[in-house]
């Protein structure tokens, strides 16, 4: 029945967020009894009696079907290759899964295609509690990355970066005019047309970072990214 | 009432302890999270002369593979001491006490970490004892609890830890390394205080269940305040840089 913080409020673990059995925990925050405690550090959200506490720290990536990660290409064997997406399990990309057809590995070396130290762009096509995950690389946009500059941000702050329905990110696209990707899993990729404008591009990512659980983050990076090109 | 031992008096007739505290005083305490850039999650807790750093790794692949277990993470916990720590040169090898230690921590914090959300993996602690006054283990859980908050690891509540004792029929909270040695009973206490529960418990010399209860009672109330405490100091680190942010915009 009582609400003992505020919406956007910084709350940490065994914060007591709410009391009463009308709230709902959906995300960072536990129910015992009839409390509601955050299990995180992060921001609480609250809307219609539904709690959401999103976390603030984590430097690990938990994955999950449908995400879209950049990884690097960590080994190989004659049909796959293991890559590197920053969770605490390595996924695996099967040949086919990434060309569109299956590989004869007595005629092709898988190497032509991808090799140790290269970055790709995947979707997570399989992800449980029992096994590695999976990767799909065969959907328009994704595949091996050439070039540009790869900035790593904490993975919860991800959603920050891309601001509410991709605002943010697109705000960066439109005025600097680089290329972006950005894996959930807190790996960003940048292209731009001189090394001027990625740094800026990365200066701005760290901003986002650092100042990711303050109001009013898109105009301030808006008049950093315009003050920068300008100047 | 004055007790004294070995020449030191621990009690004086004000009844203030060696160190000029009252019985329930804590000594100074500072914390701070975050100090460590390459670690997932770190923390320094400082009370009095103790000093303690604590370093979260993980959730991250486990090596040896076969200390993996298939429902949740292991966590894993290295309690040492610098060789600077102490008057006298501590060998550098882990002695049984920090291997003990390095258990008992672990057992402290196990119930308050949520490891069935990852399968698998292990979460690695690494304490540095600095500087040891009395009082390292409590002060490592208060420790390796903040760096797990700031690691982003799920938990059902900080924990936090506090050591009491005796000095005849006076109890005493927040022992300091004389009182450890030459008190009558130190009782180094944690508990996750949002659910009560009570996750380390150590005792040593012979007290009956009424003066047992006094030390509990007290060792509670202490661990409230040093709760108070870790929350604040995980709050400060973002509330540092939104005000930044308001007195830019002032300007």
């Amino acid at each position: 029945m009582t609400l003992f913080f505020k919406n956007m409020d910084i709350v940490v673990p065994g914060d007591v967020i709410a009391k009463g059995s009308d709230y709902k925990a959906v995300e960072g925050a536990f129910r015992r009894n009839d409390m509601v405690i955050s299990e995180v550090v992060g921001i609480l959200y609250v809307k219609n009696k539904v709690i959401r506490v999103v976390p603030l720290e984590g430097s690990f990536y938990m994955p999950k079907v449908g995400d879209i990660v950049i990884g690097i290409v960590i080994d190989f064997s004659p049909v796959s290759w293991t890559v590197d997406i920053r969770a605490p399990y390595v996924a695996r990309l099967e040949a086919s899964d990434f060309l569109g057809r299956p590989l004869d590995p007595s005629r092709e070396d898988i190497t032509r295609y991808l090799d140790v130290g290269d970055l790709v762009i995947a979707k997570v096509a399989l992800a449980d509690r029992t096994t590695n995950p999976q990767l799909i690389a065969r959907d328009r946009g994704l595949g091996k990355i050439v070039g540009g500059k790869v900035v790593l941000i904490p993975p919860p702050k991800v959603p920050r970066v891309l601001g509410k329905n991709q605002s943010m990110i697109k705000m960066i696209r439109e005025i600097t005019g680089a290329e972006i990707r950005v894996g959930n899993n807190g790996v960003i990729w940048i292209h731009a047309k001189d090394d001027k404008i990625e740094s800026i591009v990365i200066q701005a990512i760290k901003k986002i970072e650092r100042e990711s659980h303050t109001p009013g983050l898109t105009e301030r990076v808006r008049e950093f990214l315009i003050r920068e090109i300008k100047g | 009432m004055i007790i004294e031992k070995n020449g030191i008096i621990l009690l004086d007739d004000n009844g203030l302890r060696n160190d000029g505290r009252k019985w329930n005083e804590l000594r100074p305490i500072r914390m701070s999270v975050g100090i460590l850039k390459r670690a997932d999650g770190s923390a320094i807790v400082e009370t009095g002369k103790t000093k303690v750093l604590a370093a979260v790794y993980g959730p991250r692949e486990i090596h040896p593979k076969h200390l993996a277990l298939p429902d949740r993470a292991i966590l894993r916990v290295a309690y040492r001491m610098a060789t600077f720590s102490v008057e006298e040169r501590k060998k550098p090898q882990p002695s049984r006490r920090e291997v003990e230690l390095s258990k008992v921590i672990k057992e402290a914090l196990e119930p308050a970490v949520i490891l069935e959300y990852f399968p698998r993996t292990s979460i690695d602690i690494y304490i540095l004892v600095l500087q040891a006054d009395g009082g390292t283990r409590v002060a490592s859980i208060n420790a390796a609890s903040l760096a797990l908050a700031d690691a982003g690891i799920p938990m059902k509540g900080l924990v936090s830890a506090i050591a009491v004792g005796l000095l005849g029929n006076q109890v005493i909270v927040d022992l300091n390394d004389l009182e450890d040695k030459y008190g009558d009973v130190d009782m180094p206490v944690a508990m996750i205080p949002v659910t009560g529960e009570v996750t380390l418990l150590q005792m040593d010399g012979n007290i009956p269940p009424a003066v047992f209860e006094k030390c509990l009672k007290a060792a509670t109330e202490a661990i409230r305040s040093i709760y108070e405490m870790q929350k604040e100091t995980l709050r400060k680190k973002y509330l540092k840089i939104k005000e930044e942010i308001v007195e830019g915009e002032k300007k």
